[in-house]
């Protein structure tokens, strides 16, 4: 019978396939936006851990190895990769996003990071003010940033978690 | 010619234009440039850069797209598209045209950008050379519909409406890692007011002639400073805050808008301060992190409670205070615990002017009130998600000086006396979950305040639920009933079945 049907054992792998559960090694996927985290090339950061990129663009006072206060730049509000990056590092829709400023605000805490735009000029920026941080693309990446690591990985590396 | 040609038609059109430009009065920038052409989104690839000029601002009020705000009304704002994200390789690939053109472009924008980043940087300098801060101002409001659903012996009868908080704020980064903030809150008070202690007493009128109006009858109000301090943040483990600030206890007292608490009622315990809602002094906060975990802390030295607390301590005691915080991020959420204390002295004076031994004019200010309050509390927080649930306890203690113990005014079983120490504590719980719908939040809380065992009514409680929705961040919309007892009834005096109320608020943020 199965012989006769190859399809069915097909369908039945692709079902099985589905209903397994995820693993945990989640490949670099080509499909996924992976967001570089950019610092200038003279900066000392070279690695971060996700937790501290995500307090940082929360508006927590971080310090760069220097003991420089880090300045986070985003990108513009509901643009792609910053709707992409509120997910995959703070966790938060973009209203959750809009909503947690707010919030922060009325309690008399600091305000979000400035967003410049468009990304070239982000990058451009970044290059030039000391202490800043910011993402982008991996592909669009300029020359004269360089990519973080977070959590000890590069983009298109395994497990890289800044991707949407 | 053709090259030549076409600049000098179109010479020719804008002097023609200039000239009638000029007749209708309009500015010459105005021909400058051409109108944009409407460009449809859609046909834009996913990321293109976009036509804006560069700009760097305080992300748009956090509240909300920025894309061109000028083309899209913040009201009518969508919600972010959830478009696919684009495939790697089919984003805009970097310039690599090596034309002349591109050269130039390319050198405009890096410019531009070191103009940006040079002006980012400098806006601190400025800052710190003492030309104008950026002054960022915002605020909160709220209305309310109250609707009574019982009768009840100390509250209103009367359905009404009412704005509540009217609060502005102005913050300013002072540069070099100084920050300021002053809220203020308006009020139509004193205006109306009948004085605690004589509830028979008339009611304070605030209305006089107004010169610009005829003289006719104008009605004033009084402006309250919430807080106002300037800090300096050294490191992310110290920070010094200097002025009036809102007591770091807790996490009510803290979230302190109507738009950011989830109901529209304080809990007994935040409402009767059993720590003070706010001090005058110093405080030093700060926080470290331990992998996921941050371990922060808030330390106060205040003049306390007092009449006039806010610019005179009546006494050498000052006041300390403090809260100690964990917060863990992690797959369990957001977990938040905090433990507060605070410890001071009220102290009361009045003035006197007397004729001393010596013959001498003498000016005293003996006591006429003075109490210890130690006030101890706790609270978790826990967010995953949409979902939150938060708790706080408070005990605080008063222990009078048997010198100038107050007189029982009465409102104590018993036959008159002197005020006694006292022991007030209580509790309160509030779950909620945040759906995507709307942003509605359905949420329940109860609370049980215990206000001494020397008063008539000892303890009092309440149950309440509703819908709190935020149709867009900057509003939010509240629905509550609330259903309040005493749960040791005064017979003759309250109600077997407490109070019930109906609250329908709007509150916003600006």
């Amino acid at each position: 019978m199965l012989r006769r049907r190859p399809f069915l054992v097909c369908f039945a792998g692709a079902l099985l396939a589905l209903a397994a559960p995820p693993s945990k090694t989640v490949r670099a996927d080509s499909t996924k936006v992976h967001l570089a985290v950019v610092v200038a090339k003279d900066s000392p950061i070279t690695d971060l851990s996700l937790a501290t990129l995500k307090r940082l663009y929360l508006g927590e006072h971080v310090n760069a190895p220097g003991g420089k206060r880090l300045i986070p730049l985003n990108h513009a509000a509901l643009s792609q990769d910053r709707v992409g990056f509120d997910r995959a590092v703070l966790g938060m829709s973009a209203e959750a996003v809009a909503r947690y400023w707010i919030d922060r605000k009325i309690r008399g805490q600091s305000g979000p990071p400035k967003a410049v735009q468009p990304t070239d000029m982000l990058q451009r920026v970044v290059s030039h003010l000391e202490g800043s941080i910011s993402y982008v693309r991996r592909d669009e990446v300029r020359p004269e940033l360089k990519i973080v690591r977070i959590d000890g990985r590069a983009p298109g590396d395994p497990n890289y978690a800044v991707q949407y | 010619m053709t090259m030549r040609s076409r600049p000098s038609r179109r010479s020719a059109r804008l002097r023609t234009c200039a000239f009638i430009a000029l007749a209708c009065g309009l500015p010459l920038e105005a021909l400058a440039q051409p109108a944009p052409e409407p460009t449809d989104p859609a046909a834009l690839p996913p990321e293109a850069p976009s036509a804006t000029p560069p700009a760097a601002e305080e992300d748009p009020d956090p509240g909300i797209p920025v894309l061109p705000p000028s083309l899209v009304p913040e009201s009518e704002m969508p919600p972010p598209a959830a478009s696919p994200p684009a495939p790697a390789a089919t984003a805009t690939p970097p310039a690599t045209d090596a034309s002349a053109e591109a050269s130039a472009t390319d050198a405009e924008a890096a410019a531009s950008a070191e103009a940006l980043a040079t002006a980012m940087a400098a806006e601190q300098a400025a800052a710190v050379a003492g030309e104008e801060p950026k002054l960022s101002i915002y605020g909160f409001a709220d209305f309310t519909y109250r609707q009574p659903l019982s009768d009840f012996e100390f509250a209103q009868e009367y359905e009404t409406f009412a704005v509540g908080n009217l609060n502005v704020y102005f913050g300013a980064d002072l540069g070099d890692q100084w920050r300021s903030l002053v809220e203020v809150r308006f009020l139509y008070l004193p205006h109306g007011s009948v004085p605690t202690l004589t509830p028979d007493g008339p009611r304070t009128d605030t209305h006089v002639p107004d010169y610009n109006d005829l003289n006719r009858p104008l009605r004033w109000g009084g402006v309250e400073i919430e807080r106002a301090w300037i800090e300096r943040t050294f490191h992310p483990m110290l920070t010094v805050r200097a002025g009036q600030w809102l007591t770091p206890y807790g996490i009510w007292n803290v979230d302190h808008g109507s738009p950011v608490i989830i109901g529209v009622a304080r809990p007994y315990i935040i409402g009767e301060s059993l720590f003070p809602e706010r001090q005058t002094g110093l405080e030093l906060y700060g926080s470290a992190y331990f992998g996921p975990t941050e371990l922060g802390y808030h330390l106060t030295l205040s003049n306390g409670r007092g009449p006039i607390d806010a610019y005179q301590d009546l006494d050498h005691n000052k006041a300390i205070g403090g809260r100690l915080y964990l917060k863990n991020d992690s797959n369990l959420g957001t977990i938040t615990f905090g433990v507060s204390g605070y410890r001071g002295k009220f102290t009361d004076r009045t003035n006197e002017y007397v004729i001393g031994a010596d013959g001498q004019f003498e000016s005293r200010d003996p006591v006429i009130l003075q109490f210890d309050e130690l006030s101890l509390a706790a609270d978790f927080k826990l967010e995953k998600a949409g979902f939150l649930f938060q708790a706080e306890g408070i005990v605080q203690d008063t222990a009078y000086d048997d010198r100038v113990r107050p007189a029982d005014p009465g409102f104590t079983p018993g036959p008159p006396g002197w005020t006694p120490d006292n022991r007030r504590y209580g509790v309160y719980g509030l779950t909620g979950y945040r759906t995507p719908f709307f942003g509605l939040m359905p949420f329940f809380g109860g609370e049980y305040y215990y206000i001494g065992k020397h008063s008539f009514l000892p303890d009092s409680a309440a149950v309440w639920g509703g819908l709190n929705a935020r149709p867009t961040p900057r509003v939010v919309l509240k629905a509550q009933i609330t259903h309040s007892w005493f749960p040791i009834p005064a017979p003759g005096l309250t109600s077997p079945d407490g109070y019930n109320a109906l609250d329908l608020q709007v509150a916003w943020s600006f």
